[in-house]
């Protein structure tokens, strides 16, 4: 709750220090010498304000708004004249950082690189001497970068000496104790690397606010836990995204973990939970108990229909023409589009059939929407058997015409 | 008495105007650094290759850009997206810009229905290649009817559900698609009707193969300027806007939108001059008529990089489009004002659009004109009128070092000390020379609407960008 | 034999070169993406390895330039990408063999010896396809 608000907050606390500054100053200003006389450009500040106080308060009656904020404006000027100077230096101070960072880090990552080729096609026993040494944070990027590009046996010692070097340990530790953005570097290492001791730890994230963390949590638990890999669908509260399933779709096809039936998932109460069911029946070509998606032609959520409807289209469910000949007329524009393709499964006569029943009443731009969709040969039967209004045959500009 | 009031207001306005800006700019560095850091281990290429990624259709108008429009178009090859398609639109170009196409990319005229569910002018024909590797391009030409009648002709060809409108001659960075396609994918509760990016100043940046290869400080002052500009507007401006949800605009230059809504509302306005931000006001406004939740994104990533003007001339003609754009978007949804049935659109965007991008600078002017009738009838207090006159000036550059800053934190793309040592003395004399200016441009902008020029202007009728000269790439 | 591979994760990239010098080829590297043909020109490679995604250029229009140029190189397209059409795609450039990421390195030498063989026999007819595919 407080993260949302974070920024209005951090907003608000700066203004209440500057104010707290400004009473500070405004006490310094009144002032007509002070403790520390001597330095000269303080003390040019000070007789500046000070003037400026002594004037002020000779003119209430003009100038009253600044009269009263003077203190607050001046400290603020001082901080701005600072802080200019400051955002410079630190942005200087940053780039060179961080162009020695970059010597430093690729020099690093060059020494891992060669280190690691030492180990597995030359001498093991010197390149342990060698990795023991090294910043341990970089090693784990490079292990797991080369991990995911590679299988086979060399993917099986790059692991074995990701145990060797202790490194579970040490990802296990930065999952608890480092940053939210570091975290998520490191759950993902522990799924490439396989640290099945890592999911007690990693399993509640699955469940927490942060969208980053919760998916990346989600993923490494298909990998680590795959008896219980999906558990999460059945208690998840929050939505899923597509983003997430995308990523998890990813994940199921990389690693070689049985894929649930999904079908069990079809009558969640969460809607994205039925959604990703939808789209993994349909990208796995799951066969399953039909009646559950055709139920979903009637879902509350459009979404939800368009995806029952591709769901349908993609594997060819026949018993299901009469339900979305049913609803066609109720659906928005775009479902419509996908109970076209869905219709056009069936045989081209009882398509036209229900065509050109519904025909009539049917708004122009859906008639357009069904002509764009249907195969040729049905659009030309449909065209010359169906009366047009006036100006509709006007909105199909024909290109060679 | 009227002094005093004066003297009083104007102070109060001054503060309340700086405490909105510092708070947005609050606002944009929280949500900036929450963006680097959740997307530092994100994996885009995930989208690539999932069947799950929604298509895409990047839609390009082109006018009279014979001398680019080859490399522009081998530049949008380059995207990385698995399920694009590229609609280049010719708007009727009066040089040989669609015989290079054509000639090019080996293309021929397809003999395909189109139907139309926005109305266009007239289209002439759809050119497909006939070579594999450009599979993905179509070309539209059509009779001219300015940039946002391309654009719904390229809407009516296209059969994804989401639509890019891109500037032809902009470069569109590789990733682009990806990042603004993620947000469409992240929200579930709300609806994404449009996601944009931000747009970067590409003068005198090494360019090649349709790629910026190499970014620099352009060597012309002018166009300096408009990079503090830029960053200060998207990085510090925007960014706030779109975590509150009450965003008005999404540059014409590159945004990606959710077809089915634009197909609703109509698709874009081609009688005005600003329909990029027409288009957005238009989308919201029906959506909240219709009870949607929903919200427009912007994705902080540097995904185009479009030459600025870099003369006065130019830069005035733009200015001034601009102004009429905005002035015509407000005035034609006037109902949105403080109007709370349209949620933070009515009470948050759209007032802020009309006080600090309508009225701002008319009431500088206002005041300019006003310090001057007083220093001249001297009655003006000099130490009063010094300190806040420092103090605002003080104000103004510190923001925009914090522009800067923000771009160090983030994407820093001015990465060299050389890039660095240019741009550190532009906050110092934009408050001096490029803002007076601007008000200037924008007043002149006001009394041009005024008068009833509501086009593109005599001169750039039609045309789709103020560039006088031809580009080198 | 005379093998580039093209590619953005160093590391990977060295480990295949270690793993074909074992063989005794030549072998050489580019993993910044930047001037890829003129390494091309300059080397000649009988087989080229690439990454489609490359950083700073193109993969797809860097294959339809190899292949243009030089039909006489192998190209072996080693990539994460999963979707059908892409795949599809690069084929249709002119690759000739489609590895997926992750791949096992030590196999990698066969597929290549592969390619090779059936390349003499193939090459005409797949160059004449190419042809009059345009």
């Amino acid at each position: 709750m407080l993260r949302r608000y974070k920024a209005i907050l951090l907003f608000l606390a700066s203004l209440f220090l500057l104010v707290l500054l400004s009473l500070f100053v405004k006490q310094w200003l009144l002032q007509d010498t002070w403790w520390l006389e001597g330095y000269q450009w303080i003390d040019w500040m000070h007789d500046i304000g000070h003037f400026y106080m002594n004037f002020l308060s000779t003119e209430t009656g003009k100038h009253f708004l600044l009269g009263f904020l003077f203190p607050l404006l001046y400290t603020s000027m001082i901080l701005t004249v600072f802080n200019i100077g400051f955002i410079a230096f630190f942005i200087l101070f940053r780039r060179w950082r961080s162009i020695n960072n970059y010597v430093y880090f690729s020099r690093m990552r060059e020494k891992t690189e060669d280190v690691l080729l030492e180990y597995l096609y030359g001498d093991k026993d010197a390149a342990m001497v060698k990795l023991r040494s090294l910043n341990r944070r970089i090693l784990v990027k490079e292990m797991v970068g080369l991990r995911k590009q590679i299988i086979g046996s060399k993917a099986d010692q790059l692991r074995s000496l990701f145990y060797e070097l202790h490194l579970d340990d040490f990802i296990i530790r930065k999952i608890k104790y480092s940053r939210w953005f570091n975290k998520i570097m490191y759950i993902d290492a522990a799924q490439w690397m396989l640290v099945t001791r890592a999911e007690d730890v990693i399993e509640p994230y699955q469940y927490v606010t942060n969208v980053y963390i919760r998916n990346v949590a989600q993923v490494a638990c298909i990998s680590l836990s795959p008896d219980s890999a999906f558990s999460f669908l059945n208690v998840l509260e929050y939505p899923l995204p597509v983003w997430h399933q995308i990523i998890l779709y990813k994940s199921m096809v990389l690693s070689s973990v049985p894929i649930p039936d999904f079908y069990a998932y079809l009558r969640s109460d969460n809607t994205t939970v039925v959604l990703f069911a939808l789209n993994m029946i349909r990208l796995f070509s799951q066969r399953g108990d039909e009646e559950k998606i055709i139920a979903l032609v009637s879902h509350e959520d459009p979404i939800v229909r368009r995806n029952a409807l591709k769901v349908i289209c993609d594997l060819k469910i026949y018993q299901a023409m009469e339900t979305v000949k049913q609803y066609f007329q109720k659906e928005t524009i775009r479902n419509q589009v996908n109970m076209v393709h869905v219709l056009s499964l069936d045989k081209t006569e009882e398509t036209l059939d229900f065509y050109k029943t519904i025909w009539i009443e049917t708004k122009p731009n859906v008639r357009m929407e069904i002509l764009k969709h249907i195969e040729p040969a049905l659009r030309k039967k449909l065209q010359d058997t169906m009366p047009s209004e006036r100006g509709f045959n006007e909105t199909i500009s024909n290109i060679h015409a | 008495m009227i002094d005093i009031i004066f003297n009083n207001l104007f102070l109060a306005i001054a503060l309340l105007i700086m405490l909105i800006y510092l708070l947005l700019g609050v606002i944009s560095l929280v949500e900036l650094l929450e963006y680097k850091r959740g997307h530092r281990h994100a994996d885009f290429n995930a989208m690539l290759s999932s069947p799950l990624s929604p298509g895409i259709t990047v839609i390009a108008p082109a006018y009279n850009e014979s001398k680019t429009i080859i490399e522009n178009i081998k530049g949008l090859s380059s995207i990385h997206y698995n399920n694009y398609e590229i609609v280049v639109v010719n708007d009727g170009s009066r040089d040989d810009t669609l015989e290079k196409i054509i000639k090019e990319f080996s293309l021929e005229k397809v003999e395909e229905e189109l139907y139309s569910t926005i109305p266009t002018q007239p289209v002439r024909g759809v050119y497909k290649s006939k070579n594999k590797a450009y599979s993905f391009l179509t070309v539209v030409d059509k009779k001219n009817g300015g940039k946002a009648d391309a654009l719904n002709a390229g809407i009516n060809v296209s059969r994804n559900p989401y639509f890019v409108g891109i500037d032809v001659d902009s470069v569109i960075v590789p990733d682009a698609l990806l990042k603004l396609a993620k947000p469409f994918l992240s929200y579930t509760t709300k609806r994404v009707v449009a996601t944009g990016g931000v747009i970067r100043v590409a003068n005198s940046c090494k360019i090649e193969n349709g790629q910026v290869m190499q970014v620099n400080v352009p060597d012309k002052f002018w166009a300096r300027f408009q990079i503090i500009e830029y960053l200060r507007s998207f990085l510090m401006g925007r960014m706030a806007w779109s975590k509150l949800n009450g965003l008005l605009i999404v540059s014409g230059a590159l945004g990606m939108f959710d077809k089915e809504v634009v197909v609703q509302c109509g698709g874009y306005n081609s009688n005005t001059v600003g329909e990029d931000m027409e288009l957005i006001v238009r989308m919201r406004r029906y959506l909240y008529e219709q009870g949607i939740k929903h919200r427009v994104v912007y994705v902080p990533d540097p995904l185009c990089w479009t030459e600025v003007p870099d003369n006065l001339k130019s830069l005035q003609r733009q200015r001034n489009r601009w102004t009429r754009g905005n002035m015509d978007t407000l005035l034609i949804h006037r109902k949105l004002f403080l109007n709370p049935r349209y949620g933070r659109l009515g009470m948050l965007g759209y007032p802020f659009w009309f006080f600090f991008e309508w009225m701002a600078p008319l009431l500088e002017g206002l005041g300019y004109i006003f310090m001057i009738y007083l220093i001249i009838v001297s009655a003006i207090n000099l130490h009063v009128f010094l300190f806040l006159l420092a103090f605002v000036y003080l104000f103004s550059v510190s923001f925009s070092f914090y522009a800067v800053l923000f771009d160090e934190f983030t994407f820093h793309r001015y990465h060299r000390f050389e890039h660095l040592r240019r741009l550190f003395l532009i906050p110092f004399l934009e408050p001096l020379i490029y803002h007076p200016l601007n008000v200037y441009f924008a007043i002149r902008g006001n009394i041009s609407f005024f008068r009833g020029n509501r086009q593109w202007g005599s001169m750039d009728r039609k045309g789709f960008d103020d560039k006088s000269e031809p580009k080198t790439t | 034999m005379k093998i580039l591979i093209c590619g953005e994760n160093p590391l990977q990239l060295k480990m295949m070169k270690n793993e074909l010098e074992q063989e005794g080829d030549e072998v050489r590297l580019s993993w910044s993406g930047i001037d890829l043909m003129a390494h091309v020109i300059k080397f000649m490679p009988d087989v080229l390895i690439t990454e489609v995604l490359l950083p700073q250029i193109n993969g797809f229009e860097f294959i339809d330039n190899v292949r243009k140029h030089f039909p006489k190189i192998s190209i072996m397209v080693l990539s994460s990408l999963r979707s059908e059409h892409l795949i599809d795609f690069v084929f249709r450039l002119g690759a000739n063999d489609f590895v997926f990421k992750p791949f096992d390195p030590e196999t990698l030498r066969g597929r290549i010896l592969k390619l090779q063989e059936s390349k003499n026999s193939l090459l005409t007819l797949n160059y004449m396809d190419y042809v009059t595919s345009v």
